[in-house]
């Protein structure tokens, strides 16, 4: 059998077949991961990293619990997931295109853009020093920032090919002024509801009736009383003893978090990967680099000439003070390893190999007992206070599980007065804080029915209480005497709605026969309003009457054949009307200054909206893989 | 199986022969290989560098302004070194732009035809494909416009290209038509037509009746 493939692999085939392999692997490489699902999305085939948009969604996450203060609710959370993810998925699909298409960015282009970015200068010129000491303090590297700069600025180009050249045609601004300012020729009656008011009569029956039927209306919501104990932090704090030796000996305990921190100076050269080096070249040189300097050769002229960090070659790999914290990983690793003078490298980070040079080390500052004993005594006091509060509300809880069905013995056992609420609702009410599960809690099977005490329900950070029901009403209809005037004045506003009603289908109808309004006025005792013209903004006649003015078809307007309508208005009284004409705005009406502004506010609209298909039909036809388990 | 018992004289002798017979193919095929890397690596900073030069064209295009002389002496040269370039697109619709806004439509009308056709990105061509259409329209050649979009194959543009098509048909007096592009538009993909509004007017101003356009008052005939 060996034989057999050993004779085969013998011949130009077998090459070929070898030599298709080697590309493969050459181009492709060896996917350790298949697999595992590592990936928040795939488009087209590339990969968008799970761990770069689970970074992006918790500091999203933090700047929502900042402003919100509270719990997000879980459909807020899916959004703002999904937002993430669909914002991800489309810059890498614009990327893609962008690229595909042949945009690109060039080096002095993203330096122009770099430059004109107000953040970096001072006094409105562009400073370098700037630019670094930003970057450093939000913690990324210049190499990252031009790159994320580079992509973006690539994107912009696509956009702005569709929205920069969106244009509107003179015949279609010209149609839309005309339909926007159309003027229709109307004229009204309005039927007030009110003036049938007094006629109607209403019926201990009627009242009766709109009583069963309409009962849900009138009920009184479910209440309970309650008895209820609470522990809150500032008993807890009240209660802890301080003593200098204790003092002494937090202080002992937490010396670090006492002294400033300690700064190293030092120099780099980055040599990355690609642009003609792999990564084993890149290595190589790094590794020759490093030997050089350590031979005797000038870092910093090395530096500026063979350093790729955009950031600090020109000074010589000049990185200047930094604390723990500001590097990626390996590097601070590196770093803080090691001692005044030594070169050390190659150090592989995610940017490429780095050799460091340190110059110099100010040690961190110890400060005295003394010092910061005032800050110690309040750190001390609450970090005792928390203990002690958690372990006196666990205390609660049990106690409060224990005695089951009341609580005396847990108020004395804890030293705590009992207090009581009364009325409460599922909405809350009476003097409690209003936290949900306070009123979850209170109307639980387990308290409401079964009479038992609750468990430890956390109000805030701060509080913790327990409950018990002392007394349970429940919901139940208003008597019908409390309630008959709301009755009464709730049916005859019904009524007084249907009696103008009425009486504006019969004008209607009178109309539609082809009566004129003086002859219906006369017969009816109804004014109209008198004929003119509206416009879709009209702000005299009342909206309602606007809206169906201008929702009434075109084709059924003449001067010949009015059309008529009729509609009830917001406040409830009816009206009916005629629409003799339908005027077409003149366009050439319109002041030169205002089509202008007009026009670029349509172009702009147009553009947008072009984007948008444009965006959508992309991801369309893209392949587009999302992990929906990606925030899990 | 008698192979798997060769002596080591016999094992060298036959790596010999195997080497005399395939050193030629080896060494060929390493050769080939270096040669694609290499053409490869080439076609890529050939490629870059084309594409930077096109944009920096485009660049000294944008810094013309609305000098139309200036803007077409510079979208000349872009088109004749660059005739495929999504730079020269853009340069393309930007001129186009700056014609419909000076009311010369053939010249805008010439700008669009050639992004349609040189386009790489067909969505950016479908867009020119519209612009185009509506060109046509303000020069009332209103079938020319309609031959140019096809509803069926504009997929995510499909209420603008109904709107368009409703646009011409109405133009040329065709209400029932235009009233069913209209009620297409209104119905497809929401998301790309901020303006509903007006669309609906459009279809209002066809003579479209209420249940068409919105829902119905009460008391209509």
């Amino acid at each position: 059998m060996l034989q057999t493939i050993r004779d085969k692999i013998t011949g130009p085939i077998a090459w070929v077949f070898l030599g298709v392999i080697a590309i493969v692997f050459v181009f492709w490489g060896i996917d350790f991961q298949a697999g595992a699902v590592t990936y928040a999305a795939k488009v087209n085939g590339e990969r968008i990293s799970a761990q770069e948009v689970r970074r992006v969604w918790q500091q999203q996450q933090s700047r929502l619990q900042q402003m919100l203060r509270a719990e997000l609710p879980d459909e807020l959370v899916r959004a703002q997931q999904r937002a993430i993810l669909d914002q991800f998925v489309r810059e890498t699909l614009l990327e893609q295109r962008a690229l595909d298409l042949g945009y690109r960015v060039s080096d002095a282009t993203l330096a122009a853009r770099v430059m004109s970015i107000p953040e970096f200068q001072v006094e409105g010129e562009f400073s370098k020093d700037r630019y670094i000491a930003l970057l450093r303090s939000n913690g990324i590297t210049e190499a990252q920032f031009e790159e994320d700069l580079r992509t973006d600025t690539l994107i912009r180009q696509l956009q702005s090919g569709v929205l920069d050249s969106a244009f509107v045609t003179p015949y279609e601004l010209d149609r839309r002024y005309a339909l926007q300012h159309q003027e229709r020729e109307i004229d009204y009656v309005l039927i007030a509801a009110n003036e049938f008011r007094d006629q109607i009569e209403v019926t201990d029956e009627d009242i009766e009736r709109w009583y069963t039927e309409h009962q849900s209306e009138f009920m009184l919501p479910e209440k309970v009383d309650l008895q209820y104990i609470e522990l809150t932090r500032e008993h807890a704090a009240g209660a802890v003893e301080v003593t200098e030796a204790a003092l002494r000996e937090y202080y002992e305990q937490n010396k670090d978090k006492y002294q400033t921190p300690e700064r190293r100076k030092a120099r780099h050269i980055l040599i990355t990967i690609g642009d003609g080096l792999d990564e084993a070249a890149a290595e190589k040189k790094a590794t020759e680099l490093t030997e050089r300097i350590k031979g005797g050769a000038d870092f910093a002229q090395l530096a500026e000439e063979y350093s790729k960090d955009p950031g600090s070659a020109a000074q010589g790999g000049d990185l200047g003070w930094a604390e723990r914290g500001m590097f990626v990983g390996p590097f601070e690793e590196a770093l803080f390893s090691m001692s005044p003078g030594e070169v050390r490298g190659p150090v592989k980070t995610q940017f490429g190999y780095h050799i460091i040079q340190l110059e110099e080390i100010e040690h961190g500052e110890q400060r005295s007992f003394e010092d910061v004993r005032g800050e110690l005594e309040a750190e001390y006091r609450k970090e005792q206070s928390e203990a002690f509060f958690y372990e006196q509300a666990e205390k609660l809880g049990d106690l409060a599980f224990e005695s089951l069905t009341e609580l005396d013995s847990v108020a004395r056992a804890m030293g705590l007065p009992i207090k009581t609420a009364t009325g409460v609702t599922r909405e809350g009410g009476g003097e409690l804080p209003s936290n949900p599960e306070i009123f979850e809690a209170a109307f639980s099977d387990d308290v409401l029915e079964r009479g038992q005490n609750s468990p430890l329900i956390a109000v805030d950070d701060d509080r913790a209480i327990v409950l018990r029901v002392t007394n349970h009403v429940p919901a139940e209809p208003r008597p019908l005497a409390e309630v008959k005037d709301e009755i009464v004045s709730h049916i005859k506003v019904q009524r007084a709605r249907e009696a103008a009603a009425a009486q504006g289908a019969e004008i209607l109808a009178r109309l539609q026969k082809g009566e004129s309004w003086s002859d219906i006025a006369a017969a009816l005792g109804v004014q109209p309003v008198g004929r003119r013209f509206v416009n879709r903004q009209d702000a005299i006649a009342p909206r309602a009457v606007v809206s169906a003015v201008f929702e009434a078809p075109q084709s059924e307007i003449s001067p010949e054949r009015p059309y008529h309508g009729g509609t009830e208005t917001d406040d409830g009284n009816y009206a009916v009307f005629s629409i003799m004409q339908v005027r077409n705005a003149d366009p050439s009406a319109e002041p030169p200054d205002e089509r202008s502004t007009r026009e670029r506010v349509v172009q702009q609209q147009i553009g947008s909206d072009e984007l948008t298909a444009y965006i959508q039909e992309a991801e369309r036809k893209a392949d587009i893989v999302r992990n929906e388990r990606v925030f899990e | 199986m008698v192979d798997d018992y060769l002596s080591d004289r016999e094992l060298e002798e036959s790596l010999r022969n195997w080497w005399r017979d395939n050193w030629r193919w080896l060494l060929g095929g390493i050769v080939l290989g270096l040669a694609i890397i290499a053409g490869w690596r080439y076609w890529q900073v050939y490629t870059t560098k084309r594409a930077e030069e096109a944009a920096d064209l485009f660049a000294e295009y944008r810094a013309a302004g609305d000098d139309a002389t200036k803007t077409q002496a510079a979208l000349e040269r872009l088109a004749r070194e660059f005739k495929r370039s999504p730079y020269t697109m853009q340069a393309r619709l930007l001129q186009a732009k700056q014609h419909v806004e000076a009311g010369r439509f053939d010249e805008a009308a010439s700008e669009l035809r050639a992004v349609i056709e040189a386009s790489k990105d067909k969505e950016l061509a479908q867009i020119a494909r519209m612009r185009l259409a509506r060109v046509l329209i303000q020069q009332g050649k209103h079938d020319e416009a309609l031959s140019l979009l096809d509803p069926g194959k504009a997929g995510a543009f499909a209420a603008q290209v109904r709107e368009v098509r409703g646009d011409a048909l109405f133009a040329k007096g065709d209400m029932s038509g235009a009233r069913a592009e209209y009620a297409a538009a209104l119905a497809a993909n929401a998301d790309a037509v901020t303006d509903r509004t007006l669309l609906e007017m459009k279809l209002q101003d066809t003579g479209a009746s209420s249940s068409e356009a919105t829902p119905a008052t009460e008391g209509q005939p």
